[in-house]
């Protein structure tokens, strides 16, 4: 009688054992299925690339953004390198997971980017590849796909610089400044900003007047509309490789 | 997975753990019924050879260290009789592998590197077979992010989290456990999901695993587990519109009873 009870026991043991083992099992496929976290695709608040022809230009994804500000012929009470670096970081915030770092470097020959005073001589040699126009600032590369070449150093050739902006100090005008309630140096950081928002893919001007990137622009950082915008270009195929 | 899926997989979880402690408490009971009804069985086959085979035994048999003798004037102990209210401690290290933190539509992923890991766990028997044990694990990693065929360094993060878990033996040295706790997870503010997520970041998390004791004389074991936890979606600003699930396998090895 011990023996059947011990054997019934075993049994009942047993399957129970198995039960336990498939429940867990089943629970730990069920934990396994689960969707991971998922972010939406955002789409631009304008078209990015209505400066040129259609096609997306951008640094690849991670990258170091090297920027030598250049204080040659600074007006006095301006100062290029504070402009620069708050333009950077208000670009650097927009992005999600560090699509790219903007660092300035003190030599020109470190730099993927050159920023300057409109009155300074360019250290590069932007070739023909100046687009016609100007305004308080502008943004230079070749346009040449599918990666954009070199600019070379006037001072000796060779360097890595592959984008020139030129930002010029006067060219809001005081009353545009009193209304937005910006200083000069502001304004200086206002239009260097915009030139980094160009410099970094988003290859068009807002319509709306309140965006950084409005072709006039007054806004102290990018807007949520720029940063929806410069977030969808980090993320598309380029045409043009800086 | 559609969010009905989620929510029956987050259901599944629940009853598995509920079931591991309405398993145990009904083995508990069961056990702390008197020793006479295992008396009166073997009084039934009133066989004085396993009398004597049972005093051999117990002439012979020294208790095992922390063991208590318990038996008392000639009665057949119960051989799963609990010991409650007689913690453990038990350490844990390994390592961790996870599933990614975020996937962005746009070809984005950030994931985490695989990590080191250690905990330390206090463990009590509620029951025959059965333990209640709260663990807490505690690793460092870094994070991968990945888009456009490149990866890039996104920092680091640290996961520590606390569960508490009903481990059932199935089989002598093979154990199973299910549990409940919270996750905390931080990690850079400038990288998505945690630069919208830091401010809140305890998280509901489950957790399914099995340990292997390599010997009855010595408390050292391999221990895997399944952990997932709930992440994303705590502001409105958050790319992640919906908390999604972040799963963990963590593997290592535990000593301590």
């Amino acid at each position: 009688m011990v023996g059947d009870r011990a054997r019934q026991s075993r049994t009942v043991h047993r399957a129970g054992a198995l039960t336990r083992s498939l429940a867990a099992l089943a629970a730990a496929a069920a934990l396994a299925a689960c969707d991971s976290p998922t972010a939406d695709e955002q789409p631009p608040a304008y078209d990015p690339t209505q400066l040129t022809g259609g096609l997306v230009y951008r640094w690849p994804l991670g990258r170091t953004v090297a920027i030598y500000a250049d204080p040659t012929a600074a007006p006095a009470g301006s100062d290029m390198r504070a402009a620069v670096a708050a333009g950077a970081a208000a670009w650097e915030q927009v992005v999600f997971y560090r699509e790219f770092e903007l660092r300035l470097v003190d030599d020109p020959r470190a730099a993927d980017v050159i920023v300057h005073h409109r009155q300074a001589p360019r250290l590069v040699d932007v070739m023909d590849c100046e687009p016609p126009g100007g305004g308080g600032g502008k943004t230079v590369f070749c346009n040449e796909a599918p990666e954009a070449p070199v600019l070379p150093l006037l001072d000796g050739g060779g360097g890595r610089v592959k984008v020139d902006i030129y930002v010029d100090y006067f060219s809001i005008a005081e009353a545009v400044l009193e209304s937005e309630g910006l200083t000069r140096q502001e304004g200086l950081a206002v239009l260097a900003a915009h030139e980094l928002g160009h410099a970094l893919g988003i290859g068009a001007h807002s319509d709306d007047p309140a965006d950084l990137m409005a072709p006039a622009p007054v806004a102290r950082r990018p807007s949520a509309r720029d940063a929806a915008t410069l977030r969808y270009v980090l993320h598309r195929p380029p045409d043009i490789r800086l | 997975m559609s969010r009905y899926g989620r929510y029956a997989a987050i259901a599944a979880s629940g009853l598995l753990a509920l079931a591991l402690a309405s398993t145990a408490g009904a083995r508990s009971a069961a056990a702390q019924r008197p020793d006479s009804v295992a008396t009166d069985s073997v009084s039934a086959a009133d066989s004085a050879q396993l009398r004597r085979d049972a005093e051999r035994i117990r002439a012979h048999r020294r208790p095992r260290a922390g063991e208590r003798d318990t038996v008392r004037g000639g009665t057949t102990p119960s051989p799963e009789r609990p010991r409650l209210g007689r913690p453990t401690l038990r350490l844990f290290a390994g390592g961790a592998l996870s599933t990614a933190y975020v996937r962005d539509d746009n070809g984005t992923t950030v994931r985490p590197a695989a990590a080191p890991v250690i905990g330390v766990e206090v463990a009590s028997v509620v029951g025959p077979r059965t333990t209640l044990a709260v663990t807490l694990r505690t690793s460092r990693t870094g994070i991968d992010v990945r888009g456009d065929g490149r990866s890039w360094d996104g920092g680091s993060a640290w996961h520590t989290d606390a569960t508490a878990a009903i481990e059932r033996t199935l089989v002598p040295r093979l154990a199973l456990r299910g549990g409940l706790g919270l996750a905390w997870v931080r990690g850079p503010s400038d990288v998505a999901p945690f630069r919208f997520n830091n401010s809140s970041p305890f998280r509901p998390a489950a957790e399914l695993g099995a340990t292997y004791t390599f010997s009855r004389s010595r408390p050292l074991g391999a221990s895997v587990a399944l952990q997932a936890y709930r992440y994303g979606a705590t502001t409105l600003a958050d790319p992640i519109r919906e908390p999604g699930t972040v799963k963990r396998l963590v593997i290592g090895v535990r000593y301590g009873r």
